[in-house]
């Protein structure tokens, strides 16, 4: 998958929420519009969030392979 | 019945959430019979959380939100628990819900025989779509302390649970969530005597595997450069002088009994001592 596909995902995933929701990274505090922002414009936060949803990816593959 | 002190500022609207994260874990160490003295808010600061510790040496202690590698902050935005009074922290079990802690100041504590530092060595992430779990995440360990479990076991307990719940906001569709939760399960240690911070530099491997543990979290950077420069400058030396025995007398001299090979074996003999007497005087402190 490319990583404007999987950027793609993650900004579908995020305005699907509601306008309260926040994504808090340390001390700094994202609503849903400067998330979307963020991940447009910042790389490093880009790479950031992209490393969590593929990092999670793995972790659930493992745990299912190793189950079976 | 056990004391634990909690630090919980209230300065903006990440310490808003952990703030009431940290109530829930008070109510429940209070149902359970600790004696509970809580520095919320304004009383969150540096004196008056160093003037309680100094106080009650034998209480644990809590710090929900905002922290570096080498500092728990405070209400007022300075840190309430740092480096330079890091000492205060032992003897102690010490539960963070704070970013990055146990990178440095949680090694430290450790070192200084904290009983137990909880926390994070990288930064916490979460979303306010779920902060149930991750309210149940960050108490769960402090709560089954209580309940009589070990810290090795809370940290076991913990993880599987935080696992779980990664499952359960998948299946519900909060899947930045799950993977904000996988982050922190990953990022989250224990450190107690049975076990130990690690460390992926690989001098800090290598001392701790010559030394032990105890010695191999203690050297800095300038033992392995100490050891080098040592090692090379005798190696020039001894170069140096072979080098010049040949000139004179060829081969038949160099092999032959010098006062200079003594001379560097008494050296290296001497070195040898020098850090063995560092490292058992190390080894007790």
């Amino acid at each position: 998958m490319k990583e404007k596909e999987v950027v793609k995902a993650i900004e579908d995933h995020v305005s699907r929420q509601n306008d309260g929701w926040k994504f808090i990274m340390g001390k700094e505090v994202l609503t849903k519009q400067a998330f979307l922002q963020k991940l447009g414009k910042d790389k490093k936060f880009r790479t950031t969030v992209i490393a969590l949803v593929y990092n999670l990816s793995i972790d659930i593959l493992t745990r299912k392979s190793s189950s079976e | 019945m056990s004391k634990y002190i909690f630090i919980r500022p209230k300065f903006e609207q990440v310490t808003e959430i952990t703030f009431e994260e940290a109530q829930d874990a008070i109510d429940y160490l209070k149902g359970k019979g600790e004696t509970i003295i809580d520095l919320a808010v304004q009383d969150a600061v540096r004196e008056k959380v160093e003037t309680t510790l100094k106080e009650n040496p034998d209480a644990n202690v809590a710090h929900y939100d905002h922290g570096n590698e080498t500092s728990w902050i405070g209400n007022d935005e300075r840190a309430v628990v740092d480096l330079n009074n890091v000492d205060l922290l032992a003897g102690r079990e010490c539960y963070c819900d704070n970013c990055s802690s146990a990178k440095t100041l949680g090694i430290e504590a450790w070192k200084r025989k904290a009983k137990a530092y909880w926390g994070y060595k990288d930064i916490f992430y979460f979303t306010t779509d779920a902060k149930e779990e991750f309210q149940e995440f960050v108490n769960n360990g402090i709560k089954r302390h209580v309940d009589g479990y070990g810290w090795k076991e809370c940290l076991e307990i913990t993880k599987q649970l935080a696992t779980e719940l990664i499952d359960k906001l998948v299946k519900v569709g909060k899947g930045l969530a799950a993977a904000c939760l996988r982050n922190d399960r990953d990022i989250l240690v224990c450190y107690t005597e049975d076990m130990p911070p690690t460390s992926d530099c690989a001098f800090r491997k290598l001392s701790i595997k010559l030394f032990g543990l105890k010695v191999g979290w203690k050297l800095s950077k300038a033992f392995p450069v100490s050891v080098a420069l040592f090692a090379f400058g005798l190696g020039v030396l001894i170069h140096d002088y072979v080098d010049a025995l040949y000139h004179t007398g060829g081969w038949r001299q160099v092999f032959s009994l010098q006062g200079g090979y003594f001379g560097a074996l008494i050296l290296a003999i001497g070195f040898i001592l020098a850090y063995y007497e560092v490292w058992s005087a190390l080894k007790h402190v």
